[in-house]
């Protein structure tokens, strides 16, 4: 009950924080300032005080409007007048669909990737992988996207196929044409992730392999593989289970470069902009997004515990 | 032995000798050494070089690199080779003062609240939830603007990135606070605060070097980013992430505009992580006990 | 059924194991005996064949006449668990926590034997149901935390005998356990091995176990072999002098007895400490006087160390009272505590986790005193007194062998001159040979300095030894106190005499609302006519006076 007052409390403050930070720093009016002939000055402020973005009105009045807006599930308009939370919605979807997609691969890729190193502990692959995932964590996603678009290129050119698209969720809108497109943004999601992931989810399982439990099932006559899976594998996941969900609630509005280099319309990409153009309630729109996915992550990382570690002592 | 004891018997087993303290390991000091080389560069290499960051050569736009600009030149004819050691600079600045006053917060956040639990917890917790979900771009888009924005923009990265760190420390503090050398600090009289300060912030440490260097390297990701949406370093400053930004448009075109600046940075995380890695082994309490 | 001959095990250069030879045949126990260090452990782990990859074998494992240190990983994964099994010492970690009980066993059935998974599910009931688990059924649902240390222990002697293995390897089954408990688990493990006729190797560091339990016995040290035999044999005549050091550390005299001092430093009066759904301490008083020593006994989780963190809180307790050195702790103001502090130290049961690891001894040492703004001078003196040359000042916990960081322990619990020092399993983390030597450094700062000590422990011969006055703690609550004289030769509470004669008792069974909380274990309730049995249903038995049992039908009571 009191988590819940905090989360509430925590979604509520949060989002009204960025709404006046934003309202008191962000000049919504400098869109018109360059347009010829220039608008009256009137025009504008009877746009601004529509969409609730008039510096001359009062700021606790305007806050009221959005505050109350909110409460009735309305986020408002941006300064040329369009719904906010039209927009937000379908943009909601746009990067969930990316982040699910890179997520799942290289969540996918880290856990195997952290099981064999950990099991072959200071063997070869264990070293490679190493190496590899030290040169990833070193890249940042301006340089990673820009590989990968330098490497599509290329394999476009040598297969001759333009398979790999580089911009934009879809052209006509099929099956095969949407996983052309989510190839490289995913990919540029998923290979940092991957190598934090296997790095992360090796240690758990270090750990792991010198619990008890685990001589206990060797003992038993379990063949190695069955110990790893069932036994290894099974308990390591709980960390890394967690992990991997607040990654996916920060990805959300955290996908901000991937989003700009591949022209996907999503949530980071909109609030690079929405700041770009002044857009006070679109700011504050993202921000109550991202406090509720945060919220949300906390209460499906407790569920999959629940769920994982039944074992627990609560 | 014994004779140095009084009327008790002495101690069975022989007393493991204290080791001597171990060297750096082989990936350690190629770590070392690169950081000094960038360290080295970042420092002296725009003194020796006869061009600066405001020269532009008239007769050289968009250049591959040449004997008179070895790392070629700009669409404005500015030297890359100045701006990408001005931009490590700056880069390796922001890295190392934004890692180690966003460390501290984490490290003094986490502590207090784990070891105190309750209100001071829940308070400390709630503001950390709190920065998590705010935007630093929007913090950082609106607030550092004017003179010495890069100063402000260390405060800002610092300031939104001690929250993950915090949360670690803050768990690790709770298991903490029922070993028993805490509790005999306790049961001794030793003061709350000073607990946290000398017993449980430096067992932590091999956790927070090791979170120091991370922070290190995600601090100047951080920076690349917020730069390559304009919202970082500006000119006439530079750093490595506005110079990536500036380069990666004619990256397929003229790759030396994108690839020198991607290159150190990578160079430079590379060195920071290997040295960070072997620090967190030299502190690990565990690992230096004999085994 | 199993020829060991000339093993030898090393970790890189350090050997463990030394040119150890042993056989034990079918239906016999044989106890393989040793301090931590001695080989013990790495000997189970190569027969086993799981020792870790960094480790070298050489000599000879035949079991059944068959090869096991050449064999192949495969032919061991096939081997183990079905021809040789092994119940390991149980921190609570010897279950995967995720799975239920049931299905572990199972799946143990199931690497050997092709059946189906109901009948395997079916099978680990049995076996449940053999080593004695109530409610098989539904115990087979419940995760390992759910269950007792005993209850596990007895789980995994269950899936250790579902494949009938002909060599059963008991890796210190017992270690850990309340004494009544491991009389339980030892009869289990008899029980086992009579059901499956396999040759027992029994690993343990405490002779008591082998006495119980073993046939013949092995004695190692340091890797090689001191001495074997026939138990009694050995017992009675042991030869080499580490082994009578053993047998001398099991028997010990009383402490004469004197009249009680008159002066009160510590006093508990109906003190009560529940946690969520446990009520850890229910109603306990006692008082400690100066220069005493009160020995406070009962199996793990009767809330003895829950009772020690109430006394040194200092702070008002849930119901009940404490006064320190005449002091109230319900109320007393911040100074005082402090000011109590220095008259009330501690010292814990594992010196690896109560002393700082990035401190030096010195600093260790020297915290108290600067805590209460005296100077650090004392330190080399300290040291001294516990029996450390100075030089060890500079160095860290982690380079110094246990009992070495035990008196680090104890001269820092005594650095600031207190009245009153809390022991809370002082020694039971240390070897036998060790313990010794710091029990008689207890016992002469006791003498010199006239100190009053609380001291915790399970082993009784221990107590024995050190205490002037003992208190049993069963489920919350002192069942019975006295001098420690008259509780050793004559115990009134049947809980103390199942502790004394090391009984058998389970340690699953249901937690008692109202009444005798013994009584569910209870052989004299057993035994009762239902007249005077009522009265256990019904009332608390309670202590008045400074002695006696908590029992409505012992000797001094009418029944």
């Amino acid at each position: 009950m009191v988590r819940l007052v905090n989360y509430a409390a925590l979604i509520v403050v949060a989002s009204s924080l960025a709404w006046l930070l934003a309202a008191v720093t962000l000049d919504p009016r400098a869109n018109y300032a360059g347009r010829t002939p220039a608008p009256a000055v009137a025009v504008v402020d009877a746009a601004l005080s529509e969409a609730n973005l008039n510096d001359k009105d009062p700021l606790l009045d305007r806050y009221l409007t959005w505050v109350s807006g909110m409460a009735r599930g309305d986020f408002g308009r941006t300064w040329d007048g369009a719904g906010v939370g039209a927009d937000l919605a379908e943009r909601a979807g746009v990067t969930l669909r990316l982040v699910t997609a890179g997520l799942a691969v290289g969540a996918l890729l880290g856990v195997a990737v952290g099981t064999l190193a950990a099991v072959g502990h200071r063997g070869w692959f264990d070293r490679l992988s190493g190496g590899v995932v030290f040169l990833l964590l070193a890249v940042p996603a301006v340089v990673l996207a820009n590989v990968l678009i330098i490497g599509a290129v290329w394999f476009n050119d040598t297969t001759g196929t333009r398979f790999l698209m580089v911009s934009g969720e879809f052209t006509d809108g099929g099956p095969l044409d949407r996983l052309r497109h989510v190839v490289l943004p995913a990919l540029t999601l998923a290979l940092p992730l991957a190598a934090i992931v296997s790095r992360y989810h090796r240690s758990a399982m270090l750990d792991v392999l010198n619990a008890d439990y685990v001589r206990t099932a060797r003992a038993k006559g379990l063949s190695r593989r069955k110990v790893v899976v069932r036994h290894a594998l099974r308990t390591a996941l709980i960390p890394t289970t967690t992990y991997l969900t607040f990654t996916f609630g920060a990805l959300l509005v955290g996908a901000t470069i991937t989003e700009t280099v591949f022209g996907w319309h999503g949530l980071g990409q909109r609030l690079i902009s929405a700041i770009v153009t002044s857009d006070v309630n679109t700011v504050a729109g993202i921000t109550a997004i991202a406090a509720v996915a945060l919220v949300l992550c906390a209460a499906v990382a407790e569920v999959l515990q629940r769920m994982l570690n039944p074992g627990r002592p609560r | 032995m014994s004779a140095t004891l009084p009327d008790v018997s002495a101690p069975a087993g022989v007393p493991p000798a204290e080791p001597p303290p171990r060297m750096f390991s082989a990936t350690g000091i190629a770590g070392l050494a690169l950081l000094s080389f960038l360290g080295a560069l970042a420092v002296l290499g725009p003194i020796l070089i006869p061009w600066t960051a405001s020269d532009r050569d008239f007769e050289a736009f968009l250049q591959p690199p040449s004997a008179n600009h070895p790392f070629g030149t700009t669409a404005s004819g500015a030297d890359i080779l100045v701006l990408t050691l001005l931009g490590l600079r700056k880069s390796l600045v922001i890295g190392l003062v934004v890692a180690v006053a966003a460390t501290a917060v984490a490290a003094l956040v986490g502590a207090f609240a784990g070891y105190f639990l309750g209100w001071v917890d829940r308070t400390l917790m709630w503001v950390t939830d709190l920065l998590l979900v705010i935007p630093a771009f929007l913090v950082v888009a609106v607030v550092s603007s004017g003179q010495d924005r890069w100063i402000a923009l260390v405060v800002l990265l610092a300031a939104f990135m001690w929250m993950v760190t915090a949360k670690a420390v803050r768990g690790v503090t709770i298991a903490m606070r029922d070993r028993e050398y805490v509790r005999a600090a306790r049961f001794m009289g030793v003061p709350a605060h000073r607990i946290v300060l000398r017993h449980v912030i430096p067992n932590l440490a091999s956790l927070l070097v090791a979170d120091a260097t991370v922070n290190v390297s995600a601090a100047i990701l951080a920076e690349t980013t917020l730069s390559y949406f304009g919202f970082g370093v500006v000119p006439p400053d530079v750093s490595l992430g506005s110079l990536i930004a500036d380069g990666a448009p004619t990256a397929l075109y003229a790759p030396w505009t994108f690839w020198w600046a991607a290159g150190l940075l990578i160079a430079l995380i590379i060195a920071v992580n290997l040295v960070g890695d072997d620090l967190r082994d030299r502190f690990d309490p565990a690992l230096r006990a004999p085994q | 059924m199993i020829d060991v001959k000339d093993l030898s095990v090393s970790f890189g250069t350090t050997p463990a194991v030394r040119d150890l030879s042993f056989s034990v045949a079918r239906g016999e126990i044989l106890g393989l005996i040793g301090e931590s260090g001695s080989g013990k452990s790495a000997t189970a782990l190569a027969l086993m064949g799981l020792l870790p990859r960094t480790a070298t074998t050489s000599g000879s494992i035949l079991l059944d006449g068959e090869e096991l240190t050449t064999a192949s990983e495969k032919r061991l994964t096939a081997l183990r668990g079905r021809a040789m099994a092994i119940v390991f010492q149980d921190p609570l970690q010897a279950f995967t926590p995720v799975h239920r009980v049931g299905a572990q066993i199972a799946e143990a059935v199931r690497a050997h034997q092709r059946v189906p998974r109901r009948t395997a599910a079916r099978r680990a009931v049995e076996l449940l149901d053999l080593v004695g688990i109530r409610d098989p059924h539904q115990r087979a649902r419940s995760y390992p935390h759910e269950f007792s240390g005993g209850m596990r222990q007895r789980a995994l002697i269950a899936m250790a005998i579902a494949n009938n293995p002909g060599l059963l390897i008991a890796d210190e089954p017992t270690t850990a356990l309340d004494v009544t408990v491991q009389a339980h688990i030892l009869d289990v493990l008899k029980t086992a091995q009579r059901e499956t006729g396999a040759a027992v190797l029994l690993i343990t560091h405490d002779l008591s176990v082998v006495a119980r339990a073993a046939d013949r016995v092995h004695v190692l040290k340091g890797g090689g072999t001191v001495e074997t035999g026939p138990v009694e044999e050995v017992l009675r005549a042991p030869r080499e002098p580490y082994t009578r050091r053993l047998v001398a550390a099991m028997e010990a005299g009383d402490r004469p007895a004197a009249p009680r001092p008159v002066r009160t430093v510590l006093e508990v009066r109906d003190l009560v400490r529940h946690h969520p759904g446990v009520k850890a301490v229910d109603g306990v008083s006692f008082d400690l006087r100066s220069g005493e020593t009160l020995g406070l006994v009962g199996e793990s989780g009767s809330g003895k160390t829950t009772l020690l963190m109430e006394i040194m809180a200092l702070a008002r307790p849930q119901r009940g009272r404490i006064t320190v050195l005449g002091r109230d702790t319900a109320h007393v103001s911040r100074r005082d505590r402090r000011r109590i502090r220095r008259d009330l130290q501690i010292v814990f049961q594992d010196p690896s986790s109560s002393l700082d690891p990035r401190m030096t001894v010195g600093a260790i040492v020297a915290e108290p005193l600067t805590t209460h703004g005296r100077s650090p001078a004392r330190v080399p003196e300290l040291l001294a007194q516990v029996g450390l040359p100075a030089e060890y000042a500079a160095r860290h916990p982690a380079h110094l062998s246990g009992g070495q960081r035990q008196r680090v322990a104890i001269a820092r619990a005594v650095a600031l001159d207190p009245e009153v020092l809390v022991l809370d399993e002082p020694v039971s983390a240390l070897d036998p040979t060790i313990r010794a030597e710091i029990i008689t450094l207890l016992e002469k700062l006791r003498a010199e300095r006239g100190l009053s000590y609380l001291f915790v422990a399970h082993d009784l011969p221990l107590i024995r030894r050190i205490a002037d006055r003992v208190a049993v703690m069963y489920r919350g609550r002192i069942a019975e106190i006295g001098p420690a004289h008259q509780i050793f030769a004559a115990p009134a509470h049947p809980y103390t005499r199942a502790l004394l004669r090391a009984s058998p008792l389970r340690d699953d069974d249901p937690v008692i609302a109202a009444g005798c909380r013994f009584r569910p274990r209870c052989p004299l309730y057993a035994e009762l006519p239902a007249a005077p049995r009522s009265r256990c249903a019904t009332e608390e038995p309670e202590i008045t006076g400074d002695s006696g049992a908590a029992c409505h039908h012992h000797p001094g009571e009418a029944p």
